[in-house]
């Protein structure tokens, strides 16, 4: 856990620290209420993928899901979308429950041992 | 935290409340010190409060030529000098995929005619969500424009554990940054300081936040287009000098400046000092170039500067782009910048909407330059769909870097918790039902007296005007034609009024994206998604506020649909004319025990069939003339917040004025012509001569017969009819009669007579007026106002009329029940709503839509009337 001045650079880096590759990346639909994740991959048709990333869902960021399913709502940066991804695929690296409300930025060193694989909800 | 936080501490600026402050005149040519400034920010980010609270309540909205953008503007008066503030519509990036960004950039770039170039911008900044809206604001800062960050949400931020150094914000971004609390008005008149001061200020550097290598691909690519006199096609309609402009002499001295739109002065009036200083800003072209630090860590194979992109380095500065703007050049920058702007984004814009947009048939020429400079950009280790993303948000990442700090745990907030209840399966659809009906029962209560008033007050005038106007041409005119038409645009505006007032709270509040989410699965089946759920529920009250609330789909295709489809929910403007038809002609069976009446049942039925029709016209539309696959769809879920009175009172107002505006001239119109159809040829001699005897006889009796004597009262009945019958004649032979008759074929396999055709002409305005023209065409003692079907009198004579209403020159009867229900099917379908139309014509900002709804509708409406009567009456008859 890092504390409240942790490196804002460190914090939105592009690309995963490769301390944090422990776990293996799942679809976003795989990922329960409360479960956190960092987004590894986004695959869209076209320009989307684009826009998608404007608006947050880029690559490294940490994504908790709010409500699964299709339309999902999640929290990515400060904001909270609703998302509907038939065309959509994003791959996301689940990082451990610990049961606490998770921090919205990226933890370091946070771990994402278990591979549970569960339906979307 | 510094509050309130200004930068420029020693601005010597403090608001001037001057009470002759008045709003002033919006002609632009008339004003000469006008500023104008552009409010730009991504969606919910309190850009609607603040631009209120900078302009007040003087706002003027129109819509941008071509687009459905709507286009919003205000002034303010400081310190002597006026700026007007366009508010641009919300924008997460300034890389536009519809012609509504693109609109929205355009104004940003000075490129929209009837919009005066932007002299300085206001970027909005959430500070609840810093790095998304920095995103823009980073796309912004690289224009070089005089540019002031406001602030927003910074209380919502300290309640989430956010804390922002502004001070060290403005530092990092090297422009002014305003904390504002836009509903509780502070830090508003900082924020007009600072835009005074950004101004006067001197030149800042663009921030080039894109790699080097990109930039060298732009410009070359730059030079082709211009080799091809492509640029043309880019910075249309503003001339901007395309060449290179050979006239080195940057130190002009600002006060002779001859800016290129209305003559307007930059310079404040003279107690902000602008003489002595703005030399210096134009010899201040030596910039340095943040170009190779700020990408460093993006291009991650350090394929940076290379030669051609230190040559060509766009060193451009705040007061430089004022020169090109002005048509004087800047060394080492040959082309204008916007046209600079927008071949950058041509390089990341992969799904070619710019290329069309700006190309049109010459796009596949320009595709393949296009692609050529992406390739060279690879073969650098770069790909140009990715890269502006990472390098942008790794800028962001560094200028926040320690001045912002974020709570050690996420702590659930106010709205997570609300989320939990509101957008939960069960308990959200039921909070959403519970949501809905109590706004359609406000809308229906509510509304009702106010319309039952506004009919009575037109009724009274209609007396007054008959008294006053002898009767006549000129009478007729005023009270059924004039009259009339006011009185349908006037009925109208209470339900449109609180509709809208709901719909707009629920807007502000937040909750409109949660009943878009709920939505979303039903309405994904029909093609279209969450969003046009409400507009189209509004659709059943009135179609014009549904129409109106299909603003908050961004989406141009699912708007569109949502537009031409909700005309076909049942609006209570139809129940006038179910009630009529359905009581008349419906027999009134139960079924179940009592429970089932078939006259709901149709009722029931009419109304599913809007739906069903509705939704295949979405599904062929979205096959046919929408192509394309349906786009992800990604939306924010704002934080919710208690509605502005004020916000929502201003959008009510504006969509009222829009529609008394827009529907009410067209009504209006449209009342008069249909008045003078049935009106004229009105010739007294040869109608009335038939009449004229027994008339004279009965006027005789009546002024012998004491009054209240059971002779005088049956008299006095065949008084009145006998003045219905004569009305009668006349619409026989008016000009509408006579088409009624001249396309009676048309009609007749629909079981339609000629008077029933002419009802159905005539209704065009408003489709309830066919209620009206019916009774005075088959003759109808309530006369032509109001028939009360409750009432057992009135219905069991309507009964008796229509029943024995027969077809001309034999005693086949007029109506029986298929007649009825193709009526009933036709009024169900067909777009007989002149308000309708204007405002599909207002929203979609073209008159083809209207035409075309008009015409799909139409001819559904003809052809499910046949199918409903010739089926019925083999079914009756056999």
């Amino acid at each position: 856990m890092i504390g409240p001045n942790q490196n804002a650079s460190e914090a939105i880096a592009a690309r995963p620290a490769p301390e944090t590759g422990t776990a293996e990346p799942l679809p976003l639909n795989f990922l329960r209420a409360g479960d956190r994740g960092i987004i590894v991959s986004l695959l869209a048709p076209g320009d989307a993928a684009h826009r998608l990333q404007e608006i947050g869902l880029c690559k490294g960021r940490e994504i908790r899901v709010f409500r699964p399913g299709n339309p999902c709502i999640v929290h990515v940066g400060g904001s909270k979308l609703c998302l509907r991804s038939d065309d959509v695929q994003i791959l996301v690296e689940p990082l451990r429950s610990t049961g606490e409300i998770p921090c919205r930025h990226r933890h370091r060193g946070a771990q994402g041992g278990q591979h549970r694989h569960r339906g979307c909800g | 935290m510094a509050w309130p936080f200004l930068r420029r501490s020693a601005t010597p600026f403090a608001r001037v409340h001057d009470p002759s402050f008045a709003f002033p005149p919006m002609s632009v040519a008339s004003e000469k010190r006008c500023v104008t400034v552009a409010l730009l920010g991504n969606p919910n980010t309190g850009k609607s409060t603040l631009f209120s609270a900078l302009v007040g309540i003087y706002q003027r909205v129109g819509n941008y030529p071509g687009v459905t953008v709507e286009k919003r503007t205000g002034r303010f008066r400081y310190h002597g000098s006026v700026f007007e503030v366009v508010d641009l519509p919300g924008l997460y990036s300034l890389a536009v995929r519809s012609r509504d960004e693109l609109v929205a950039v355009q104004v940003l770039l000075g490129q929209e005619k009837g919009v005066p170039p932007v002299d300085a911008v206001v970027c909005v900044v959430d500070a609840s969500n810093l790095e998304r809206n920095l995103y823009l604001a980073g796309q912004v800062l690289a224009l070089g424009l005089p540019t002031v960050v406001a602030l927003t949400m910074v209380d919502v931020a300290e309640r989430h554990g956010i804390s922002v150094n502004p001070a060290a914000l403005s530092e990092r971004l090297g422009v002014p940054v305003v904390p504002v609390l836009a509903h509780q008005g502070k830090g508003v008149d900082a924020l007009q300081a600072a835009i005074a001061a950004v101004m006067e200020s001197p030149p800042r550097p663009r921030l080039p936040q894109v790699p080097d290598v990109i930039v060298a691909q732009s410009e070359a690519l730059l030079a082709r287009l211009a080799e091809r006199h492509w640029l043309d096609l880019i910075c249309d309609g503003q001339k901007p000098p395309q060449s290179l402009l050979t006239s080195e002499d940057a130190s002009l001295d600002r006060s002779d400046n001859s800016r290129n739109h209305s003559g307007n002065n930059l310079s404040m009036d003279s107690s902000t000092d602008t003489g002595t200083d703005s030399s210096n800003h134009f010899s201040n072209h030596a910039i340095t170039d943040f170009g190779a630090d700020q990408v460093d860590g993006a291009a991650n194979n350090g394929t940076h500067a290379t030669a051609a992109a230190s040559a060509v380095s766009p060193n451009l500065t705040v007061r430089a782009v004022d020169d090109v703007r002005r048509g004087k050049s800047i060394p080492g920058a040959p082309y204008d910048w916007r046209a600079r702007f927008w071949t950058e984004r041509l390089l990341f814009d992969h799904n070619g909407f710019l290329q069309k947009q700006f190309f049109g048939k010459d796009a596949s020429a320009v595709s393949q330059l296009v692609q050529e400079a992406r390739d060279a950009i690879a073969a650098q280790g770069l790909s140009t769909s990715e890269v502006e993303v990472q390098c942008r948000y790794q800028w962001v990442a560094k200028v926040l870097d320690g001045v912002v700090t974020y709570p050690e745990q996420y702590e659930q907030t106010l709205s997570d918790r609300l989320d939990a209840v509101l957008t939960h399966k069960v308990w959200g659809m039921l909070i959403f039902a519970l949501v809905m009906a109590t706004m359609f029962q406000a809308v229906f209560r509510a509304a009702e007296p106010f319309s039952q008033a506004m009919d009575r007050a037109v009724q009274a005038l209609a007396g007054l005007i008959s008294q006053a106007i002898p009767p006549g041409a000129m009478q007729s005119l005023v009270i059924d034609g004039i009259l009339s038409g006011v009185g349908a645009v006037l009925t109208f505006v209470p339900q449109i009024a609180i509709l809208f007032a709901f719909i707009a709270i629920l807007e502000d509040c937040g909750y409109i994206a949660r009943s878009a989410y709920l939505m979303d699965r039903l309405m994904t089946r029909i093609g279209l998604s969450g969003k046009s759920f409400i507009p189209m529920l509004s659709s059943f009250v009135c179609a014009v506020p549904g129409i109106m609330a299909t603003r908050t789909i961004e989406n141009e295709r699912d708007r569109l649909t949502t537009i031409l489809i909700a005309p076909l929910m049942t609006c209570s403007a139809r129940l006038p004319v179910y009630g009529l038809l359905i009581y008349v002609f419906i027999p009134d069976r139960r079924y179940l025990w009592g429970t089932l009446s078939l006259r709901g049942l149709v009722l029931m039925g009419l109304y599913a069939l809007g739906i069903a029709v509705a939704v295949v016209v979405a599904l062929l539309l979205k096959r046919v003339i929408f192509r394309g696959g349906t786009p992800s769809f990604v939306m924010e879920l704002p934080a919710y917040k208690l509605p502005s009175p004020r916000t929502v009172g201003l959008r009510v107002w504006e969509r009222v004025v829009v529609f008394v505006r827009n529907a009410g001239t067209l009504i209006l119109a449209v009342s008069i012509v249909v008045w003078a159809l049935l009106y004229y040829p009105h010739h007294a001699a040869t109608v009335e001569a038939p009449f004229a005897a027994e008339r004279d006889q009965l006027r005789e009796q009546l002024a012998r017969l004491p009054e209240g004597s059971p002779t005088r009262q049956s008299v006095q009945a065949r008084w009145d009819e006998l003045q219905r019958e004569i009305q009668m004649a006349y619409q026989h032979q008016s000009v509408m009669g006579r088409l009624g008759r001249f396309i009676e074929p048309v009609f007749r396999p629909l079981g339609w007579d000629w008077r029933i055709s002419t009802a159905v002409l005539a209704s065009f305005p408003a489709r309830e007026v066919v209620v009206a023209t019916l009774g005075v065409m088959f003759n109808l003692s309530s006369g032509s106002e109001e028939i009360d079907v409750t009432s057992e009198q009135t219905a069991g004579e309507l009964h008796a009329r229509l029943q024995t209403a027969t077809w001309k020159g034999t005693n086949r009867p007029v109506f029986n029940i298929p007649v009825a229900l193709s009526i009933m099917v036709f009024f169900a379908l067909c777009a007989q709503c002149a308000a309708t139309l204007a405002v599909i014509r207002r929203e979609t900002n073209s008159w083809f839509w209207p035409a075309f709804t008009f015409a799909y509708m139409t001819t559904l409406a003809y052809f499910a009337a046949l199918a409903t009567y010739q089926v019925g009456s083999r079914i009756l008859s056999g």
